[in-house]
């Protein structure tokens, strides 16, 4: 169960616990040694969206307006196209083999197989605006924020199996894989709690000095919750006692998805936390230990970027951006 | 008839509600909404970049409260404080730049900084004895220890805001942090301690007129908090649904006690009313009409036998139903009974450990009764002993009492500072009671023993055992009832009232 897991996560870019990556313990802002390694671009028009990684496939998935691109990770070329209907997010269900996006114009989710990249059903809501969403492997449901709440679905069936009413703007939301969706509200300036099994909203968590909070990522091992916030702070929560910990400086404006990644060993950084920001800038976030982190610099990009994943086999980060035009940034060591 | 009875309902509730108000005793902490507008003095000093202050956000929080803040600096004139509700002094002020500043202010002082400790009169002035500062930095392991700290005030108003529990908390979130503490004396209130060191305070509190040290005495409540510059935010809290778990909320103390500490220290203090021995016999009398009264002597005594009837005799003039037993009776003598007096001719080896466990209030009249009761520890003449007795003693004989709990109703509206108990001098007995006690008064010179003293009902006593109802500590030797002078008379009154009033917040808000 637990290797299923992780290789889910792996999968999906999130929490790649095997990941080798190795950041000097001494870097700093001008000598992380991130930097721009390539742009992929994109064909058609609109704006992007939230992006995902399949490491194991070698895959990008991109939201893209009426489209969801999928591109080679590492050329970038185009693997094929799904259709949408402004397009969100993407997650993907290995277990199933599934897909999905959130069509946020057309209040519906499109499921899809990921080997032949066609949509297999089209699930309809509820509720308007679907956003981001998350896939809980524990209880094998996709979760979907939208207006007024946060939609299940059955990850296998693409049946809605219930929904739980939530105050706000949603933004990102994120599983702890044992019973808990930490939901960002945007406009409340605090965290919701759901329980993933018995869909009951069960509290808020504070977010310190944080407002606006709208990305999230979760680092299982040591419980912490980081809350990318558009005022340009990041909260990290202890989620056993929703205590905020820290409350370090990133990029200014809206993130949508924000990355971690658990202890690397010796040598390395014990953790880090990505968090790409709508004014371009890319903040790295160093873990010293569970109970300290550190602002350990920065990647000055284009403005725009919101949306961050890592590729846990080269050790890239992926973001969209379409200021000018839409396009993939790569960068990496 | 329902009309008429409804009538009478809220005469008798408005006639409770006047004699609450109109107590000189009364003493209530504000409410939250009540910190509106309440005006705070924030005295901070310079950022040192190797400690990254917390000031910032502490002023952010208080105004969260409803304070109007008004920053100042160390270097400030202490007129810098006029019209303020309350002076918050951090641990970023230089203590010897402020030195005795505001020692003097008669406006309540909320303060974390342990260096300005002893020029507050807090604590005495020795380094590492009488306070200290645990930085991780010279002090990694201790540091470790002050991430606890034992709820040894739970009764005290602070304590009660927070739901406080004599046991372990969580002062800050997990990393060793700096913290301060002080040893407060004689009249303080200990909230919380460390490292099992029941002096050791990582919160205390003087109320307006306790006796703080060296006698000086309180002009205004002071307040001192273990937290240092730069981890306000870390003091513990739990959110969300994990707040809901009671075990939680019992650990994660710590904001929430800095939030009740500020509170109780702006709130109005205690009035104590004025000394009037005779209206104080008339309220004791009012209140002790028909209340059954177990009084447990030594029959025949050899010494001792003559105060013991007058005082039986004292108490029954005051209207008391009065019940005379042998030191030798079954403890089931105090079945039906609303107080128990154990009178200082009885044999503590004789008594053995009956009374600690009754549940109605118990006045011990023999301070060597103390461990048997379970009011301090079990070290003869170190956890309690006596002044006078020749072979018992190296201290002389002794009639004047210390008052160091001037504000607190056993201390019968008398002044802090020397009274005159007895009118020639002779043996005292002493004990060191928890932090949790209420200390009325001590011996001349020797402030940690005290000789009067009382704990209210569910303090943590000696070894953590909850007392089951009041408890008090009245040092009256053999002989010693037939030699009180007027004052002593009072003291005696007094502490029996407290005895058997129902517990209230009214009684030990201060605390």
């Amino acid at each position: 169960m637990e290797k299923s897991k992780q290789s889910i996560r792996a999968a999906i870019g999130i929490l790649p616990l095997f990941a080798s990556f190795f950041i000097p313990a001494t870097a700093h802002s001008a000598d992380n040694g991130y930097h721009l390694l390539a742009r992929y671009k994109l064909t058609g028009h609109g704006k992007t969206g939230n992006i995902r990684v399949d490491s194991e496939a070698r895959r990008l998935y991109v939201a893209h307006g009426d489209r969801v691109d999928v591109l080679n990770a590492d050329t970038g070329a185009s693997v094929g196209i799904l259709p949408a209907n402004g397009s969100n997010d993407i997650v993907l269900a290995p277990d199933f083999k599934h897909g999905f996006i959130s069509n946020g114009t057309a209040a519906s989710v499109a499921m899809f197989d990921t080997a032949t990249l066609k949509v297999v059903r089209t699930i309809k809501l509820a509720t308007q605006n679907p956003g981001a969403m998350e896939y809980d492997p524990e209880v094998k449901r996709v979760f979907v924020a939208a207006t007024g709440g946060v939609a299940a679905i059955d990850a296998n069936s693409g049946e809605v199996v219930g929904s739980v009413p939530l105050e706000g703007r949603l933004g990102h939301l994120i599983s702890n894989d044992y019973g808990r969706l930490f939901v960002a509200a945007e406009d409340h300036d605090v965290i919701h709690i759901v329980d993933t099994d018995a869909l009951k909203f069960l509290g808020d968590f504070p977010i310190g000095t944080g407002t606006g909070p709208s990305g999230v990522a979760l680092d299982p091992s040591g419980r912490r919750l980081f809350v990318a916030c558009t005022n340009g702070r990041l909260p990290i929560i202890d989620t056993d006692i929703g205590f905020t910990i820290e409350d370090l400086p990133i990029g200014n404006g809206p993130t949508s998805d924000v990355f971690a990644f658990t202890p690397q060993g010796k040598g390395g950084w014990k953790g880090a936390v990505f968090v790409a920001s709508a004014d371009g800038t890319l903040s790295l976030i160093k873990m010293n230990a569970f109970i300290s982190y550190s602002h350990a610099g920065e990647v000055k990009l284009q403005p725009g970027i919101q949306s961050v994943a890592f590729d846990s086999k080269t050790h890239r980060v992926f973001m969209p951006a379409s200021e000018n035009s839409a396009e993939i940034l790569v960068v990496g060591q | 008839m329902i009309v008429r009875l409804r009538f009478r309902v809220a005469t008798v509730l408005l006639a409770l509600a006047g004699m609450i108000l109109c107590s000189p005793a009364f003493s209530q902490m504000l409410s939250p909404s009540a910190l509106k507008g309440k005006k705070v003095l924030f005295v901070t000093g310079a950022a040192d970049e190797e400690h990254p202050s917390d000031d910032p956000l502490v002023q952010k929080h208080l105004q969260s409260m409803g304070f109007a803040v008004t920053m100042a600096k160390d270097t400030d004139p202490a007129s810098a404080a006029e019209g303020a509700d309350l002076i918050v002094i951090s641990s970023t002020a230089n203590p010897r730049i402020l030195q005795k500043k505001y020692a003097q202010s008669p406006i309540p002082v909320f303060t974390w900084n342990a260096y300005a400790y002893p020029d507050m009169q807090m604590t005495g002035p020795r380094l590492h004895t009488d306070y200290e500062v645990v930085d991780p930095t010279q002090f990694f392991a201790r540091s470790f220890s002050e991430l606890y700290a034992f709820g040894a005030g739970n009764k005290s108003e602070i304590g009660e805001a927070v739901g406080l529990k004599p046991q372990l908390f969580g002062t800050l979130y997990l990393q060793p942090g700096t913290v301060g503490w002080g040893r407060p004396v004689a009249g303080a209130t200990i909230v919380a301690n460390f490292e099992g060191d029941p002096g050791k305070a990582g919160i205390f509190a003087y109320e307006k007129g306790a006796t703080m040290y060296n006698e000086f005495v309180a002009p205004a409540r002071r307040v001192g908090f273990y937290m240092s510059s730069g981890n306000f935010h870390l003091l513990t809290a739990v959110y969300g649904p994990p707040a809901d778990d009671p075990d939680l909320r019992d650990w994660y103390l710590g904001l929430r006690l800095f939030d009740a500490s500020l509170r109780w220290a702006v709130s109005p203090p205690v009035q104590p009313s004025a000394y009037n021995p005779s209206k104080l016999h008339d309220a004791l009398a009012r209140i002790a009409k028909g209340k059954k009264l177990l009084f447990v002597i030594r029959q025949n005594a050899f010494e001792g036998k003559e105060a013991d009837q007058h005082i039986a005799e004292h108490l029954k003039s005051l209207g008391f139903d009065l019940t005379i037993a042998d030191q030798m009776d079954p403890q089931t003598r105090a079945q039906g009974q609303e107080a128990v007096i154990l009178s200082a001719t009885c044999s503590k080896y004789k008594l053995s450990n009956k009374y600690r466990d009754v549940g109605i209030p118990v006045l011990v009249l023999e301070g060597l009764f103390a461990d048997t009761m379970r009011m301090a520890g079990r070290y003869r003449y170190v956890d309690y002993g006596e002044h006078g007795e020749p072979k018992e003693s190296e201290d002389p004989p002794e009639s004047y009492l210390d008052i160091v709990g001037s504000w607190h109703p056993m201390a019968a509206g008398l002044k802090p500072g020397l009274v005159q108990f007895i009118k020639e001098p002779d043996v005292l007995k002493w004990v060191i009671p928890e932090p949790s006690a209420i200390s009325i008064a001590s011996l001349p010179g020797t402030p940690e023993q005290k000789a009067i003293f009382g704990y209210e009902k569910g303090a943590a006593m000696y070894g953590g055992y909850i007392a089951p109802a009041r408890r008090a500590v009245f040092p009256l030797d053999n002989p010693a009832y037939d030699d009180l002078t007027e004052q002593g008379v009072a003291l005696f009154d007094a502490t029996i009232q407290w005895l058997i009033e129902t517990p209230s917040s009214t009684e030990n808000a201060a605390r």
